[in-house]
């Protein structure tokens, strides 16, 4: 009679196997980072927008969530289009069945006029950084890892007006793109630096995702120009404030930008995260000898794939990682899609199982 | 232990290394890998896939299962069936009965035992069963409940006070035509690996006394046992549906009879029937439950592990055997940590020492 199979007992906990991950020590097996928000509010049966505007329902979904799932990752408080709001726009919070994060309302920028009348939010009572604190402090209060999560400079400008308006400053206006992107920077490090101020500086992590600066939105000549400066001042004074390291998920299609990110300190070692279109052997490459290579599980396959093709891609990603010099975590290549079929979650898991398992 | 040492011991009345977990989850888990509710209808091979993924994600047993059962009567004997595609569907349901009038009942035919309702579909999945060396289900109603499916309850019940003929017409019926199905399964894979469910949710005295379960419902149970023993069927699941504690005496009088079903069976309750009164009705078999499939579905994950701890130190003192189980069929769109508060409930507290 054929069986059902039963995963293999881990051998060190979350906690253990992450902080040997980060000092470079041997771990049992391939650690599983989840990017995941609105999927936990949908698998505990809270709504989705819980998981941003409600801080103790966000932690305790993705607390629930994690424990059922077996990945190794801390619950985060965090949204793409963060910045539209924080800057004096608005936010729409997902009600529909078909969305699936907080989406802009209304930009607080329309104009180039608008931005030179731009002034620094307070970082105390910005759009969702009070929940975000909040948040923070049910982190600290269950003992996990209190994380600030916020867009790099460049998506942070591309939120606080359209994207395609940013593009157009660019081309024709960057001064005012250049304008925004200073606010911007600035901003993030207020953000950080308020983070450090509440908690202290070694009980933070920092995540910078960076999904504008993809090569489907911007060239790579644009990137060296209008995001490697920002991004490099933003990662050198938060390392500067003592913060060990920086998980920076490098969102999308950015082949062509890896050399630019692969001059951007991270830490040592820093967490770099990679959208699907980045090859992991590439990554490597490019960041193996400073980083802990996270990645890349396509999720759109996660979401509408059978749970066979979720499973191959696990095989190779973790084949390709498995062995990066400063290690590697399995990860979707973004954000778990809300009504992911939550087998093909367990797949991810199954495939460290039958794959990830160190053999020294 | 495996799934088959688990269930062996079951059988011995030895206990198990841990309470064993039954999902009763056919629609959950066809959401819970992506497929639709209406392929549980008509694509066995995705079920049959999604159940064993779901068991293997959950950590239950791959046990008593099957495809298209809740009307499986009223489709058999011709009605019009509604796929639940709608978000609010949660099983295939009636859209007219196949039986409306008094004439109807009289003209009513018997049913092709191998081409009629989702029987094909249901073979198709027996033998997918059967390729993985897993035991063969074969799952109906009991006749008085199948029969009130052919006509619709309320009229079934009507009838029942008023022309109660008409009801003992159908219940014949249903007997018959389960057992000519029951015929082209042992047929097809010899009566020593059927194992029969049977489920009586119109027995239950939310619709009718147990004045009426002994008058009408009982003696077709016992003409059915006579039967099943006669071909050879030895494995039963009777999942006694719903609030049936007015109906237990009769049940265990029947039970413990000489023309009672085989000990021990395997018995599920709905939440409505305390853990502790089914053990005492039912010493001789294996008790499975009763998780309320409402909490599970609208409750807080807290309520539902709590409801498990109840049910699992009830259960571990059962000498017949324990299964833990929802009370009934698992809510397709159950959040799926409450569902997961089963397997955690008994990974924290179902081991037997």
């Amino acid at each position: 009679m054929e069986q059902v199979k039963r995963l293999r007992q881990d051998e060190m906990t979350t906690s253990d196997r992450v902080e040997a991950l980060l000092n470079g020590k041997k771990i049992d097996r391939v650690p599983l980072f989840q990017f995941i928000l609105g999927f936990c509010a949908r698998n505990v049966g809270f709504p989705l927008a819980s998981i941003y505007n409600d801080p103790e329902k966000s932690l305790l979904a993705q607390l629930w969530t994690q424990e059922q799932y077996g990945y190794d990752s801390d619950p985060f408080y965090g949204y793409a289009s963060y910045g539209g709001w924080e800057f004096g726009g608005e936010v729409k919070f997902p009600t529909g069945q078909y969305e699936q994060a907080p989406s802009h309302g209304h930009f607080p920028v329309e104009s180039a006029e608008d931005v030179w009348r731009l002034k620094l939010p307070d970082v105390k009572a910005a759009g969702m950084l009070p929940w975000a604190m909040q948040f923070s402090k049910l982190q600290d209060k269950f003992g996990i890892s209190v994380s600030v999560v916020i867009g790099g400079p460049f998506t942070i400008a591309g939120n606080i007006c359209a994207v395609e308006v940013l593009c157009r400053w660019l081309i024709k206006k960057p001064e005012v793109a250049h304008q925004l992107l200073r606010l911007a920077t600035d901003h993030v490090l207020g953000v950080v630096k308020h983070w450090v101020d509440t908690f202290g500086v070694g009980r933070i992590n920092v995540q910078i995702w960076e999904p504008s600066a993809a090569n489907q939105i911007i060239s790579p000549r644009q990137f060296e120009t209008f995001v490697f400066p920002y991004q490099k001042e933003l990662h050198e004074k938060i390392l500067g404030m003592g913060v060990k390291y920086i998980l920076c998920h490098i969102c999308g299609e950015q082949n062509l930008n890896l050399p630019y990110w692969a001059c951007i300190p991270m830490g040592n070692p820093g967490i770099v995260s990679f959208g699907h279109e980045v090859d992991l052997t590439t990554a490597i490459k490019h960041f193996g000898d400073t980083c802990i290579i996270a990645g890349n599980v396509e999720p759109a396959v996660i979401q509408t794939g059978t749970h066979e093709q979720v499973y191959e891609l696990c095989k190779q990603a973790i084949e390709k990682g498995k062995h990066a010099p400063r290690g590697f975590a399995l990860m979707p290549g973004c954000e778990i899609p809300v009504m992911t079929p939550p087998y093909n979650l367990y797949v991810m898991k199954k495939a460290i199982d039958d794959f990830g398992w160190y053999d020294y | 232990m495996t799934y088959q040492g688990r269930m062996q011991a079951l059988y011995n009345y030895q206990k198990p290394e841990r309470v064993p977990i039954f999902g009763m989850d056919e629609g959950f888990c066809m959401l819970n890998c992506g497929y639709t509710l209406t392929e549980l209808q008509t694509d066995p091979q995705k079920f049959w896939h999604a159940l064993r993924w779901t068991c293997e994600q959950y950590g239950w047993e791959l046990l008593w299962q099957h495809v298209a059962h809740t009307v499986l009567g009223s489709w058999d004997f011709g009605a019009k069936m509604k796929m639940p595609d709608s978000p609010y569907a949660m099983a295939v349901a009636v859209d007219t009965t196949a039986v409306q009038t008094e004439d109807d009942v009289w003209n009513l035919q018997m049913p092709d035992p191998k081409t009629s309702g989702a029987i094909p579909k249901r073979m198709e999945f027996s033998r997918l069963q059967e390729e993985t060396g897993w035991p063969i289900t074969f799952q109906a109603r009991s006749p008085f409940t199948m029969a009130a499916d052919i006509c619709g309850l309320e009229q079934f019940a009507r009838w029942l006070m008023r022309k109660p003929q008409l009801c003992d017409r159908l219940m014949r019926m249903a007997l018959e035509h389960t057992f000519s199905v029951l015929q082209y399964w042992t047929d097809a894979f010899g009566a020593e690996k059927i194992l029969y469910r049977m489920s009586s949710p119109s027995e239950a005295n939310q619709i009718i006394s147990p004045r009426h379960i002994r008058e009408y419902a009982l003696p077709y149970h016992k003409e059915f046992h006579q039967r099943i023993r006669a071909m050879g069927v030895k494995k039963f699941y009777f999942h006694i549906c719903g609030e049936q504690n007015l109906n237990l005496p009769y049940l265990a009088e029947f039970a413990s009879s000489a023309d009672g079903w085989p000990h021990p069976s395997i018995l599920s309750f709905g939440h409505e029937v305390d853990l502790n009164d089914a053990a005492r009705y039912f010493p001789d078999d294996i008790i499975v439950g009763n998780i309320e499939p409402a909490v599970i579905q609208a409750g807080t994950p807290q309520q539902v592990y709590e409801l498990c701890q109840i049910a699992i130190e009830k259960g571990k003192r059962i000498a017949g055997g324990f299964i833990l189980a929802s009370g009934c069929g698992l809510p397709p769109r159950s959040p799926p940590h409450n569902v997961w508060m089963m397997t955690k409930a008994v990974n924290d507290l179902g081991w037997y020492d």
